[in-house]
């Protein structure tokens, strides 16, 4: 599933994560303690499965970031206490962005909303010039 | 605009050398005894017209009122580019609330953290939450 950030984020999941020879971002066994009563499985480092590409000085690393749905911090008890800043959920919500003014407010609009209100114009069907602007 | 021009006069023939100017500013807005014109850009008629050419580029100017320019979104032409910014991001605007659709299900299917036993408003589903298996 958080592969969908390459659709959303091409900075934190590049196009070539988990393909070809690259290192795959998967929950894995690892095979060096691995006998007939142990068998232990561990995610990427940093949940990351980063991979590079050209040689020498013309090497270029791309990021290949893991995120769970929707992180979250945990009071002392360890139960939820609030949403955290990382997941696919806070990525998408910040890729998708807001309208101007959401909610009443005079606030700017952000993310695809953004975008798509700097490209804004309407077209009129019945062939009228007053929603061409 | 820095033009060579002469000195408005209403008689036509009677100009003469010290009538030239070597360097002024075209009036854009009228014509009288005070303007100077350039005989080739602009066109006198005397006192009761102002037909040269600096009025025709303004009234122009302002009859066009942006149309055709294609610079941003205020411009009344739609350009190719504009179709294709505006088409890309309504469709990932779409694309991010399917997306979010399904994350929000997966959230609820996983087990939504915010509503564990242990927080101010549990509503008891995340401990009897069963994992569906594909």
């Amino acid at each position: 599933m958080f592969t969908v950030l390459g659709q959303i984020d091409e900075t934190q999941w590049a196009e070539n994560c988990s393909s070809g020879g690259n290192e795959k971002c998967a929950l894995t066994e690892d095979t060096g303690t691995r006998s007939k009563t142990t068998s232990e499985w561990a995610w990427n480092a940093d949940d990351r499965c980063n991979y590079t590409t050209g040689e020498n000085a013309d090497v270029v690393s791309w990021t290949c970031q893991m995120l769970g749905l929707r992180g979250w911090d945990a009071d002392a008890d360890g139960n939820f206490s609030a949403w955290g800043s990382t997941g696919l959920i806070q990525s998408t919500t910040a890729w998708k962005g807001t309208v101007r003014d959401a909610g009443g407010s005079t606030a700017e609009p952000t993310g695809m909303e953004a975008t798509l209100e700097t490209a804004n114009y309407e077209f009129d069907k019945d062939g009228g010039d007053t929603k061409m602007k | 605009m820095k033009v060579g021009c002469w000195k408005a006069k209403a008689d036509v023939a009677g100009y003469a050398a010290g009538d030239a100017i070597t360097s002024c500013t075209v009036d854009t807005e009228t014509v009288d005894a005070a303007a100077k014109f350039n005989p080739i850009m602009n066109s006198y008629t005397g006192n009761t017209g102002v037909l040269y050419q600096a009025k025709y580029d303004t009234d122009a100017g302002t009859a066009s009122a942006g149309f055709g320019e294609g610079q941003d979104q205020n411009d009344k032409a739609i350009t190719n580019a504009m179709i294709a910014a505006r088409a890309v991001a309504q469709s990932r605007i779409w694309f991010a609330g399917w997306a979010m659709t399904a994350l929000e299900a997966n959230l609820v299917l996983m087990g939504d953290p915010s509503k564990a036993p242990g927080t101010q408003s549990p509503d008891g589903s995340y401990a009897t939450r069963v994992i569906p298996m594909a």
